[in-house]
């Protein structure tokens, strides 16, 4: 009995270990699952199932957002002309300077919440998805200025990235498409939702009576009827591409340049207000300096273009006074997340 | 029975299905599929191009030159005579300095007998809009626009002797979802029983520069498909790919 007891048990082991054989490497340890936390008022974020976010892929990503071995000669990084400090925009500058000392022709867009802009990246949308979007940059003459087989071969004779790209996505071999999923991943992160405003909605801040008062101004539809586009709250954009109005022939055919579709003309996607105190200069070429000027110009300045916006065709002008336009920028700033733009998570690691 | 008789065969009994069990099921019975490779052979005007130097004429009368040729064929389908058809989701870039390019191979084609080809002329909507992808879609092959994602469908650089006989640069990329064409070719029977087969197609690039829409590279030597402007030039494209393809022979 003592044998046949023996024999059953070492079946059994047997047994289990050819199971085991059938299966691919489970033991090995997968990259670790990233635990996006979504602020309230923000909905939840839908990550492409073709790349879920991972905590090595985000801190590659992050890595290579700052590094500058993604430039051709080797001088800039994503974040040279992306701060966080200003919310991930290039300080004052209208057009930020390419590693070969040129301008470029559009001012550079914040970088936060952009899980949510399923609409196109770029201020003509251009780029399908922030994977794709990671490219442009370092290809662009006047940007990063480099080749891809470069970019590769330089992170190929890295003597971190190999492990690290191995750690985030289980492969040595390094490709374009890791790369893109790399600094997509680390952007996803990026999420801004802690102004005074949304501490003033979670009901644990008030709001002075002059940014109470920007506030009605901001949704009054004779007013200042910001809500139809900067919808209030959540994103504050519908993401969508509109003509403003900023010239009466659109010198940069922006969202047409895509569509290839002349009813664009001169559309240009709505940017978020949230930290539009920190985002100056404003407007797809940075034209005007301050909030003073972008009010003035949605007051008064506008031009009857073709293709000019419903909601500014019927915006009769002069509608705001100068104090209904300090109110409004006063509730602009109770925007300015500073819990944001010093997390260190999101900092040159 | 001893117990270690019992053993044995209880561990036989046990052990050679599961061992089995982890093979792949690749015990589809041999014969009743076969391979075609479609071969692309990049021709001007009926003769095998050659590249690098100023010799082709269209019909506008440009002189011009090739220095690189490069294009996406996607998703050949063979279709029988009863409208059957089988599809390879296949994205091919086709580049004329590689011969091993032209080459676009699909395996387990059913047995029977095909008597035309459908193809794209670039990719298709699913695939056009990312580039996060691999293989001949890599980002690296750099035939991808990066300020508006989207695959380069057909790029021909080079150079061409304008009206005044000066040489100037010659760069057409041709993409976006609006240059898409269908390719319809009727071959000559393509008889699969579990065999391999060739089937010879050539690409012409002056019947794409001449029929039946004239280029004219004096208009405009320089096409992004990023303009509006450059619509009415994918359009006249889009027509003459859908002639510029031909079929030759089924080896």
């Amino acid at each position: 009995m003592k044998k046949v007891v023996i024999a059953l048990s070492v079946l059994l082991w047997l047994c289990l270990f050819f199971l085991n054989a059938c299966k691919k490497d489970d033991t090995t340890a997968g990259p670790t699952p990233y635990n996006l936390v979504i602020p309230a008022g923000l909905p939840p974020m839908q990550i492409p199932a073709g790349n879920p976010l991972t905590v090595e892929g985000v801190l590659l990503g992050r890595k290579l957002f700052y590094d500058p071995i993604l430039s051709g000669n080797n001088t800039q990084s994503c974040g040279s002309c992306h701060k966080q400090k200003f919310a991930f925009v290039d300080s004052s500058l209208k057009y930020s300077v390419g590693i070969d000392n040129l301008p470029g022709t559009r001012n550079a867009m914040p970088l936060f919440n952009l899980g949510w802009n399923t609409k196109g990246l770029f201020w003509d949308g251009g780029a399908t998805n922030l994977e794709s979007q990671v490219i442009a940059p370092i290809l662009n003459p006047l940007e990063m200025h480099d080749l891809l087989p470069n970019v590769i071969n330089k992170l190929r004779g890295h003597s971190e990235y190999p492990a690290l790209f191995k750690a985030a996505f289980g492969t040595d071999s390094i490709t374009v498409s890791l790369l893109m999923k790399a600094i997509a991943q680390f952007e996803r992160t990026l999420i801004s939702g802690n102004s005074k405003y949304d501490r003033y909605v979670r009901g644990t801040e008030s709001l002075t009576p002059q940014e109470l008062n920007g506030l009605n101004l901001y949704t009054d539809m004779s007013k200042g009827d910001c809500n139809h586009c900067h919808v209030l709250g959540s994103t504050f954009t519908d993401f969508e591409y509109r003509n403003t109005g900023l010239d009466s022939i659109a010198v940069d055919k922006g969202r047409a340049l895509v569509t290839l579709n002349p009813t664009d003309d001169g559309k240009f996607k709505t940017p978020t207000l949230r930290n539009i105190a920190l985002t100056a200069p404003y407007m797809h070429d940075g034209r005007f300096s301050n909030l003073n000027e972008v009010l003035n110009f949605y007051n008064t300045g506008f031009h009857y273009t073709q293709n000019l916006d419903l909601n500014l065709q019927t915006a009769v002008k002069g509608r705001l006074s100068t104090q209904d336009m300090l109110d409004i920028i006063a509730f602009l700033n109770t925007l300015t997340d500073t819990e944001f733009t010093t997390n260190s998570s999101f900092s040159k690691p | 029975m001893k117990i270690s008789e019992i053993f044995f065969l209880l561990l036989a009994l046990i052990i050679i299905p599961i061992v089995s069990g982890c093979k792949n099921d690749e015990n589809t019975p041999v014969g009743d599929k076969g391979t075609v490779t479609f071969n692309i052979a990049n021709e001007v005007g009926g003769s095998p191009l050659q590249m690098g130097s100023l010799n082709y004429t269209n019909a506008a009368g440009n002189n011009y030159q090739v220095d690189l040729l490069k294009y996406y064929v996607s998703n050949f389908t063979l279709i029988k005579d009863d409208n059957t058809e089988y599809t390879i989701g296949n994205h091919d870039l086709i580049d004329a300095a590689d011969p091993a390019s032209a080459n676009i191979i699909a395996k387990d084609v059913p047995n029977g007998t095909y008597t035309k080809l459908r193809f794209i002329l670039g990719i298709d909507s699913v695939y056009n809009h990312t580039g996060d992808q691999a293989g001949d879609l890599d980002p690296i092959n750099g035939m991808i626009w990066s300020w508006n994602t989207g695959y380069i469908f057909f790029k021909h650089e080079g150079v061409y002797k304008d009206s005044l006989q000066q040489t100037k640069g010659l760069l057409y990329h041709y993409g976006t979802d609006k240059a898409r064409t269908t390719i319809e070719l009727t071959m000559q029977p393509l008889i699969i029983s579990g065999n391999s087969k060739k089937v010879n197609l050539a690409f012409d690039l002056n019947s794409l520069y001449n029929t039946p829409n004239q280029l004219d590279f004096n208009v405009n030597n320089v096409h992004q498909s990023t303009s509006p402007g450059d619509v009415i030039w994918i359009q006249k494209l889009r027509t003459n790919f859908s002639q510029a393809f031909s079929f030759k022979s089924v080896e």
